[in-house]
């Protein structure tokens, strides 16, 4: 198997139990603030299944920009089309948004716009690092 | 302590030091000449040739096999990572689960566009620094 593909599944099987963690959480914070709120056992079934699915490509996903032979704006791309397909379909399944044009619109502009902010964020602290450790290097 | 140090290609290298009594600066430098002289053996094809500290920019794996990747090419080495890592603790720091970098033989440092610290190598190879990995470097340089 290509050790790309190896690492995908590694880390995914690593990390992909965190997201009916993080899932359970965020029901239980609803059930004490959200008066009767209530999930049926096929909705938290669905819930737990999607989300172990959604972490598990969310940490896989991090391999793209191992992948030598692929350009960076290849990798970038990959990497951000898999996991708002994973996003927008969790969310859809869930029905935590409605199927509704619009709605997958703005889901769509505020994921994108998180994107990048993260992205930005941590890609500047880690060059301000790496020109810190290239002054040390002389 | 005074120190002096001759670029003469026609000597053999030695490093003496006159002191008056140990100190760390002694054990420092008697711990940097052990790390420099030791050597693993590199095999490549039929060539099989002593790899000092110094000739090596990294160790990595890759299909369950450690590799040195030197300035002349890469050889296979017979030893496991963590060997390596425990001979050779002084000048090499491991940057992530595979790959154990020579200190000295880093050229630069630099980001890739998933906010990873990358480590480019005097010969050119290219490897990255996993997240767990980020404070020994930083505490290797000082920061």
């Amino acid at each position: 198997m290509n050790r790309y593909v190896k690492s995908f599944f590694h880390r995914g099987m690593l990390f992909g139990g965190f997201g009916p963690v993080v899932a359970g959480i965020v029901y239980a914070i609803l059930e004490r603030t959200v008066a009767d709120f209530s999930l049926s056992g096929s909705q938290v079934l669905l819930a737990i299944v999607s989300t172990y699915l959604l972490a598990f490509v969310q940490a896989g996903t991090s391999v793209f920009n191992q992948i030598d032979e692929w350009p960076l704006p290849k990798s970038l791309l990959c990497h951000f089309l898999s996991l708002y397909a994973m996003y927008v379909l969790t969310y859809l399944v869930n029905t935590w948004i409605p199927f509704q044009a619009e709605v997958v619109l703005i889901f769509t502009a505020i994921f994108a716009a998180g994107y990048f902010v993260i992205w930005g964020i941590v890609y500047l602290t880690v060059r301000a690092t790496s020109r810190r450790l290239n002054q040390k290097l002389g | 302590m005074k120190c002096t140090v001759h670029i003469d290609k026609e000597r053999a290298e030695e490093v003496i030091v006159y002191a008056h009594a140990p100190s760390p600066l002694t054990e420092e430098i008697r711990r940097l000449c052990d790390a420099e002289t030791r050597e693993v053996i590199g095999y490549r094809d039929e060539e099989a040739r002593p790899l000092t500290a110094r000739d090596v920019c990294c160790f990595v794996v890759e299909d369950n096999k450690i590799y040195a990747r030197t300035m002349q090419g890469t050889y296979r080495v017979k030893a496991r990572l963590y060997q390596l890592e425990e001979m050779l603790s002084d000048g090499f720091v491991k940057i992530n689960q595979s790959c154990l970098a020579n200190v000295s033989r880093i050229e630069k440092f630099g980001t890739s566009f998933t906010g990873t610290l990358t480590v480019t190598f005097h010969n050119g190879y290219c490897d990255y620094v996993s997240r767990r990995n980020v404070k020994y470097i930083k505490e290797r340089f000082g920061l």
